[in-house]
This record gives C-alpha cells, structure tokens and sequence, in this order.
C-alpha cells in the first residue's frame, strides 16, 4: 500500500537524522570534552583607545589569548574539572590587590563555571535524547 | 548499515560523556584552592606556566577534604594558610570553588543517571 512506503520511508528519514545527531553530537562532545577539563579565566585591561585595534582584528578572532599594543594580563583563574583552583591576583607596586580588577574577574569566573555546569547538563540531556530516539528507532 | 551506524554514533557518544563525567564522580574527596599574588609584568608568563608556583609566591592555600557516598559529599576538614593581604579573595575563591564543584557534581550525577535508565 502506497501508506505503507510513506510509513517506511518516514523510519529511514528518522533512522538518518537521529544518526547524524548523534554523530554530530559526538563529534561536539569531543572538542567539548578537551574544552572543560580545564577552565581558565583572564581578564585583561586595554589601554584607551586601542581597543578595536586589539579586539576587531580577524587573525586573532580565534586566538586563546589577548595581545596587543595596549593590552596587559590583570587576573588569571585555572580550575580543573575535579574543580581544584588556581587564582593569581594582580599587586599593585605597594604589593596591594587591585580590587576593581578583582570585583570583575571574580563575577567572569562565576559566570564561567555555570557556563561550564549549563554546557555539561545540555550535552548529558542530548546524549539521553540521542539513547532515547535510538531505542524508540528500532 | 545505517542501523549499526546509528548504534555506533549513539554509543560514542555515551561512552565520550561517560568517560568525562565519571573521573570527576570518583576524584571528588578533596578540593584545594591556591591563591598567588603576582605582579603585573610577570603576569603572562605565570599564566602561561604549566607550574604556578615556579614564578609566583603563594599567599593562600585551603584544602578541604569531603567523605562521598553516592548521594552526596561531607566536609570533614579543611586546613588553610592565607596571608591576611589575601585573605578575603582567598576566601571567596575557596566558596566560589565548592559551590562550582557542588554544581557539577550535581550535573555530573543526573547525565550519568540518565544514561543509565
């Protein structure tokens, strides 16, 4: 019956996507997996008026690290997956804590773990999805 | 054979999680947080160094132990050394840290107990 071939042809047309997201996914989690066994945290200040020279500059778009004219490392964070830390904290000449600097790093490595917590949660979920539609597939 | 193809990439990508998570589920009996004061010309050079301590001076150490059983995890102790100079970031580092740890173990949980349904 021509219902039939539509039915059958529709399980394939799943089959195939549910495949592609999964190896998709896979291929994602990947990169992902080397991206979160280590968080980093750099706050960087710019000197006036080189920021768009720094920042605007398409051979650096990808670029780990800020450089420039202008451009100085403030305030450094590296949390391990187990969740170990290690904070540098920017002195002044008078061996005092820049606390506006710190205020911002602070409050970017806060963001940066939910970031990392929320990104581990989305591919656990899609990992269970893609299990889900494989069983409900065959 | 697009069935196997499918099983295969649904399978890797467990396996990719699984392999993830589940160290962190097992290292999870101690936390330390390290606080270095470092100055501002010396500042690349540290962060690009595998080992902090070879280039800075340390101001604040904590490390906090924890007994985990498979629901959740208690502090049993907790010994510090912060120089009174760090001592406020050094403190809020230290919850910042065990609140993030909290967070992902939570996380780290549910996807494992997920795939395992």
């Amino acid at each position: 019956m021509p219902g039939d071939n539509v039915s059958t042809g529709n399980t394939k047309d799943l089959k195939a996507s549910v495949q592609k997201f999964a190896s998709d996914l896979a291929a994602k989690v990947e990169n992902f997996v080397t991206d979160i066994s280590e968080l980093e945290v750099r706050t960087y200040t710019i000197a006036e008026g080189k920021f768009a020279a720094v920042l605007d500059d398409p051979k650096k778009k990808n670029d780990k690290v800020i450089t420039g004219e202008g451009v100085q490392l403030r305030a450094y964070t590296r949390i391990a997956f187990d969740s170990d830390t290690i904070v540098c904290l920017p002195v002044n000449d008078s061996g005092q804590i820049d606390g506006a600097v710190w205020d911002m790093h602070q409050a970017a490595v806060n963001q940066a773990l939910q970031n990392r917590a929320t990104m581990l949660r989305t591919i656990g979920d899609a990992a269970a999805s893609a299990l889900d539609a494989l069983k409900k597939s065959r | 054979m697009p069935g196997k193809n499918l099983q295969q990439a649904v399978a890797t990508l467990v396996q990719q999680v699984q392999t993830r998570v589940q160290p962190l589920l097992a290292d999870v009996t101690s936390l330390e947080v390290s606080t270095y004061g470092v100055d501002a010309p010396q500042f690349e050079n540290v962060a690009a160094s595998e080992d902090v301590s070879l280039l800075a001076q340390r101001q604040g150490y904590t490390r906090v132990t924890f007994h985990c059983d498979l629901n959740a995890c208690t502090e049993t102790g907790r010994e510090d050394e912060v120089d009174a100079a760090v001592r406020s970031m050094h403190k809020t580092m230290v919850e910042i840290s065990l609140e993030g740890r909290e967070k992902l173990l939570a996380v780290g949980r549910e996807a494992l107990g997920r795939q395992c349904r």
